[in-house]
């Protein structure tokens, strides 16, 4: 089991499924909030939503530069899933969230542990 | 709209997106997408998506094809050459090793899991693709004949075609984003932003209507594959020789396939009798 925190600006956001995978989750929509979470807990993976999702990397890791991160993005936007890839995340998956796919992108995430920071790719 | 509709135009788009990336452009897939026919569907097309993604992408592919030159053809060749197979500055490794297991490496675990994966559906890549199973276009092609014998009526390989998806979608969004990155012909920028708009609106067909709307995924992937069908006669088989060749060397299996659906991987048809090979 892992420790998650989730953040979306939107408060709508769904993260519901993610309990269904057996890992404590934290939910945010308040970005400061979120900071100030990770600064204080230990933090497995983040989970980021969208364009203020992706805002954040940068601030994670300043906490810890291995930082994990999974991003999330509201469209495929070419330009946004290369600036999130740009930060090296563990992966970048589209909205609605699948639970199947979040799954398979957690347990990679979790098991490859360092080298799951994906600095190699040339953007 | 019915699943076995959507899954025959999964098979069309899916087909597409194997060939273009399996090799450089064959002169008659070139033909075919210079075609006025080609291009006036594929500009009506994009006019018509729910998803103003799949419509970008498709208008940017339309833009290319539609000013391309004479000297264009020769230069799309080069240009896969310099992406593929590192003959330029900048390659794009097409692998999903590379991607997923997050190591400069080729011929990961993802290589080892896509033979497993081809393996229980009686499927194996055609000997001659000289590419590991885990290059984008096989995997593509693993799809397109999941959709095929979905449309067929198979309800088994439904559910294949979409644990699949689920699985492998991650490191084809970042293949997309990094083939955009490094080309510089324009025409693999196209290909990387339909290939990416083709991918969110497929998974946005895989969650439940309620929670998409009022996009209608299944009918702009509908819409995009009968643009496609306008290239098909550029999108021919790589065949291969008689028989069906393991994935570990030296092993043969029997092989009585008749026909050739798939570019890239072949068909099992006969009963494979392990140890008779």
């Amino acid at each position: 089991m892992a420790q998650l925190m989730a953040y979306d600006a939107d408060p709508n956001m769904n993260w519901n499924m993610v309990d269904t995978l057996g890992h404590d989750v934290k939910t945010f929509s308040d970005s400061g909030e979120a900071l100030d979470y990770a600064r204080e807990n230990q933090v497995d993976i983040a989970l980021l939503g969208g364009t203020e999702g992706i805002d954040l990397i940068r601030h994670l890791r300043e906490i810890s530069p291995q930082f994990k991160v999974v991003v999330f993005c509201d469209s495929p936007k070419i330009e946004e899933i290369r600036r999130a890839l740009g930060l090296a995340p563990c992966s970048v998956l589209f909205k609605p969230v699948v639970v199947e796919e979040l799954d398979a992108c957690l347990k990679r995430a979790l098991l490859k542990g360092k080298s799951t920071i994906k600095g190699s790719l040339k953007l | 709209m019915e699943a076995k509709e959507l899954a025959a135009a999964k098979t069309t788009i899916q087909r597409f997106f194997a060939t273009v990336f399996a090799d450089e452009i064959s002169a008659e897939l070139y033909q075919a997408m210079k075609s006025d026919q080609f291009l006036m569907d594929l500009e009506a097309v994009s006019q018509k998506f729910y998803s103003k993604e799949l419509a970008h992408g498709a208008m940017v592919l339309f833009e290319f094809m539609d000013r391309a030159g004479v000297d264009t053809y020769p230069q799309l060749r080069y240009a896969y050459a310099d992406l593929f197979l590192n003959a330029g500055n900048n390659p794009v490794l097409p692998y999903e090793s590379f991607y997923a297991d997050r190591e400069p490496i080729t011929h990961g675990e993802s290589l080892f899991l896509m033979r497993e994966t081809l393996r229980k559906y009686g499927l194996h890549k055609d000997p001659n693709y000289w590419e590991p199973e885990d290059h984008i276009a096989v995997e593509f092609d693993f799809l397109s004949e999941m959709n095929r014998r979905e449309a067929s009526g198979d309800r088994a390989a439904g559910q294949a075609r979409a644990d699949f998806g689920k699985q492998h979608m991650a490191w084809r969004t970042e293949f997309c984003a990094v083939l955009h990155s490094a080309d510089k012909s324009g025409f693999y920028q196209a290909l990387a932003e339909l290939t990416l708009g083709y991918l969110f609106v497929a998974h946005l067909s895989s969650v439940p209507p309620e929670e998409v709307a009022p996009q209608q995924p299944g009918a702009d992937l509908i819409e995009l594959a009968r643009a496609l069908k306008g290239t098909g006669p550029g999108v021919k088989s790589a065949s291969a020789g008689e028989g069906i060749v393991s994935a570990q060397a030296g092993r043969r299996r029997p092989a009585t396939f008749q026909d050739d659906p798939n570019p890239l991987l072949r068909l099992w048809r006969a009963v494979w009798n392990n140890g008779k090979s």
